[in-house]
């Protein structure tokens, strides 16, 4: 079950609301059991065959949890836990890259047939970050299972982020405050992020599936890279939208994962933007617990190297995402050793377009299909495809129009702008309202007439 | 005052939400108007769907499917894109003047194309064997689909599919001349007249009437040039054409229906002098009639109203023994030409073999033994060797 689906939109979420909200606030726990039993219901919709192991994952992580608090070793029962959650991501994610690239080289080891259970890169690091947390006694350990439980696998920010941190809504699932003004706020969150889904990344999805199929023209090949950064923002920023949304209405508070990443004015600045859970995750519990940029030039280049090759990884067991991880460390480490004061000198313009250009190409590696793939796109953006340009272009510039003229305003802070300058009146509530209402009708609209598509962020 | 606001737009989702789900579960049907396909149906639970997740993708499948009010904010979807100049709208190709299939951007080498040619021009040498056993003429009849007569409609930048259609014509027509297989190109014949708008319909992907009109000329020439005496034509003058007043809602191949603005209508042809005649479909007794007319100005037509649709079978007699018997078979377009074929022979047989199922081609031949054979295929069909009508035997 998808959030831009009728099944979520039309029944789960108003049996959800309903359930819920007939519970006096004051039974909290009652609340929470609803909010978890509907999750776990949520999650099993992608198939129940999953279910054991996020149950198995949230014991392991009470039981470990518990543990370090009380243990005389709690190293040996941090280093337990993490490997037993890296195991079973290895096993799910890693395992057939792993065996048949290991197979590429003639040992023919026999290759499992393991699927991907949705959502585990997810759950799995927010329960490596719950671990941490306890044993660096950031937070104590959840007395409750069921408040545990609900962390783990609270369904808006279940299947695809953001990377909930425990001390960011440990309060929250013990004490929280629904409210009206809240769940106004949270609804319209949620639509903003539906009509991203539904009227953008769809329409931007479609312009980039036509560049990465077959051998595009220069001209194809560049509009299919612009099209594809525009798909990836608005498909997963949407989303993260809608998880901070639906967050709001039962009043939980998520941490912003995007910041306006293409107004970014270097590689550096659009990874601080960026999928800001996941960098933040790498950052506090790979990347300084190797030691940061404290131990000296050579050793922070391999930190990074190790940081951003999981980042990569992260995204997929393939090596087309390996290289998208290595290509920004490059580009990162030519911001940190090489060019930033170069760069700092250029004109805001020209940096923005720096910054743009590289991130444009890096989508290239994480969108082809192989290596040979990304290759042969890189060449026909450089014209050596043999075409500068084809009639498909035109198609797709005058189909998507509309699209394509809205997606950069869409990725910049207009709507904060539109809001500062309306002010927080009631007639300003009143057009936010409204608005809100209408995009998720025309989501609706659109939803019904083109079919299901995917969130991107699923497959992770 | 904020409070009340948020208060209200609150209760308006959740009423949307909430009766958009009850509605849907109370809504029931069958085929979806503007997608021209069924509904998906309930899916029914087992262990080995709950397992995988394919329950609940197939559980909402249906439940889009009947969701409340589809129809309508589909439509308002469509007339937007219409609105905003979007050239495929519902995946329609809006051309000049016409809507046609948009075919995307995938081309590929036609060259094993003329084994097929080869392959469909010998099942129908077979025919023509056949025929010319007892004294029989089979005669063969292209026609263009319409996305193929009015591919200049298209937008420049898009795919009229000319590069596959026009060498299958020529593959074809080589290899049907090879065999000395009389074929009527009816492409030829509409350039020869100019290649008039008239003859194809700007939503459907038929002809006209009156290009089937041209089409049973075509076939009468090519009939009295071999025949001894030649058999009688219905002219121009002797039919009333008349333009049904009720909306022409076009081709369920274009899913456009009433969307997209037109002011085509459907136009019949009636004899001035009647010819007394019976009609049996699928062995059982009809009303002679042509066509299936609406019951009143308002209700929508389409392209069925010809001899009331695709049949199996469809037997016209005319009570005339001196004139010869006529059986012809293809896909729908042969529906608006047995509104006239039927009136130059004693009787005429069609058969489409996408509902027939009683006899093969050749058994059928050998029992009824007709005087002249027609088969009538549009040419995005030439070269199907798998289609109904295609794959004879």
């Amino acid at each position: 079950m998808v959030f831009s689906s009728i099944l979520f939109l039309f029944f789960f979420l108003p049996c959800l609301a309903l359930c819920y909200f007939l519970l006096p606030a004051r039974l909290r726990r009652g609340r929470n059991l609803v909010l978890l039993g509907f999750s776990l219901f949520f999650y099993a919709c992608a198939g129940v065959r999953a279910l054991p192991l996020i149950l198995g994952s949230i014991l392991l992580d009470y039981v470990v949890g518990r543990a370090l608090e009380v243990s005389r070793r709690p190293r040996l029962w941090l280093g337990a836990g993490v490997a037993l959650h890296l195991g079973l991501l290895f096993w799910f994610k890693y395992a057939v890259f792993t065996l048949s690239n290991l197979n590429r080289l003639g040992l023919g080891l026999p290759v499992p047939a393991v699927v991907l259970p949705i959502g585990i890169s997810f759950f799995t690091f927010q329960g490596m970050s719950y671990l941490v947390d306890v044993y660096r006694h950031d937070v104590p350990a959840e007395r409750s299972l069921t408040g545990l439980a609900l962390y783990i696998a609270l369904f808006p920010q279940l299947i695809a982020g953001p990377i909930v941190r425990y001390k960011d809504v440990a309060a929250e699932i013990s004490g929280r405050h629904e409210s009206v003004e809240e769940a106004a706020q949270g609804l319209s969150r949620f639509f903003a992020g539906l009509g991203k889904k539904a009227l953008l990344s769809n329409a931007m999805a479609q312009i980039a599936d036509a560049a990465f199929t077959g051998a595009p023209s220069a001209a194809l090949a560049w509009l299919g890279a612009a099209a594809y950064a525009f798909h990836i923002y608005f498909d997963f920023s949407g989303y993260s939208d809608m998880a901070i949304g639906l967050g709001r209405i039962f009043g939980f508070h998520f941490l912003e994962n995007f910041n306006y990443p293409y107004l970014s004015t270097s590689i550096t600045q659009f990874w601080r933007r960026w999928h800001i859970s996941l960098s933040g995750w790498f950052r506090d519990y790979l990347y300084i617990p190797l030691g940061g940029s404290r131990r000296g030039t050579a050793r922070t280049v391999f930190n990074l190297f190790v940081v951003w090759a999981a980042t990569g990884l992260w995204h997929g067991a393939d090596w087309t995402f390996l290289v998208w991880g290595l290509y920004f460390l490059a580009l990162l480490l030519g911001e940190k050793y090489l060019w930033k004061s170069a760069l700092e000198k250029l004109p805001a313009p020209l940096r923005h377009l720096y910054a743009l250009l590289f991130i444009v190409l890096g989508w290239v590696w994480f969108r082809a299909d192989s290596l040979g793939h990304a290759l042969a796109y890189f060449q026909a953006m450089l014209g050596l495809g043999g075409r500068l340009m084809e009639p498909q272009v035109i198609y797709l510039l005058r189909q998507f129009w509309p699209e394509l003229l809205l997606a950069p305003f869409a990725c910049a802070p207009v709507l904060p702008a539109l809001k500062r300058r309306m002010g927080e009146g009631t007639a300003a509530t009143l057009v936010y309202r409204l608005a809100a209402l209408a995009v998720g009708g025309l989501s609706v609209c659109r939803l019904l007439s083109s079919g299901f598509d995917p969130f991107i962020y699923f497959r992770f | 005052m904020k409070r009340t606001v948020n208060l209200i737009f609150l209760a308006a989702a959740a009423l949307a939400l909430a009766l958009g789900g009850v509605l849907t579960l109370r809504w029931d049907r069958a085929v979806l108007f503007y997608e021209n396909r069924m509904a998906a149906s309930a899916p029914a639970p087992s262990r080995e769907a709950l397992w995988s997740g394919a329950y609940f993708t197939d559980l909402d499948d249906f439940l889009s499917d009947r969701f409340a009010g589809r129809d309508a904010l589909i439509a308002l979807d469509t007339r937007l894109d219409l609105a905003l100049g979007r050239p495929v709208v519902h995946g329609v190709a809006l051309g000049r003047d016409a809507i046609f299939p948009f075919h995307g951007y995938t081309a590929w080498e036609t060259g094993y194309r003329a084994q097929y040619a080869q392959t469909m021009a010998d099942r129908l040498a077979q025919v023509r064997d056949q025929a010319a056993a007892y004294g029989g003429k089979f005669y063969y009849i292209g026609v263009p689909e319409q996305y193929s007569y009015f591919h200049d409609k298209y937008p420049s930048y898009m795919d009229d599919r000319q590069w596959l259609l026009s060498a299958d014509r020529a593959y074809l027509a080589a290899a049907l001349a090879e065999r000395d297989i009389p074929f009527v190109d009816m492409a030829q014949r509409f350039d020869a007249l100019g290649h008039p708008d008239a003859l194809y319909s700007a939503t459907d992907h038929h002809y006209t009437y009156l290009g089937a009109l041209e089409t049973y000329w075509a076939v009468m020439d090519a009939v009295n040039a071999d025949a001894e005496t030649p058999l009688p034509v219905t002219a121009r003058e002797d039919l009333t054409l008349t333009d049904l007043p009720n909306p022409f809602l076009g081709s369920h191949d274009r899913m456009l229906y009433g969307l997209w603005p037109t002011e085509e209508a459907l136009t019949i042809g009636t004899l001035n002098t009647p010819i007394p005649f019976t009609r049996r479909d699928n062995g059982a007794e009809t009303a002679p009639s042509l066509y299936a007319l609406p019951q009143d100005e308002e209700e929508t037509v389409s392209y069925a109203v010809y001899m009331g649709g695709d049949i199996g079978e469809t037997v016209i007699q005319t009570g005339r023994p001196d004139l010869p018997k006529c059986l012809i078979w293809g896909d729908s377009f042969t529906n608006a030409l047995e509104t006239v074929l039927w009136t130059s022979f004693d009787e005429t047989r069609s058969l489409d073999f996408r509902y027939y199922t009683g006899k093969t081609l050749s058994e059928y031949i050998a029992a009824y033994q007709p005087d002249v054979i027609l088969c009538l295929r549009d040419d995005t069909t030439y070269l199907d060797l798998s289609a109904p009508n295609g794959n004879i035997s």
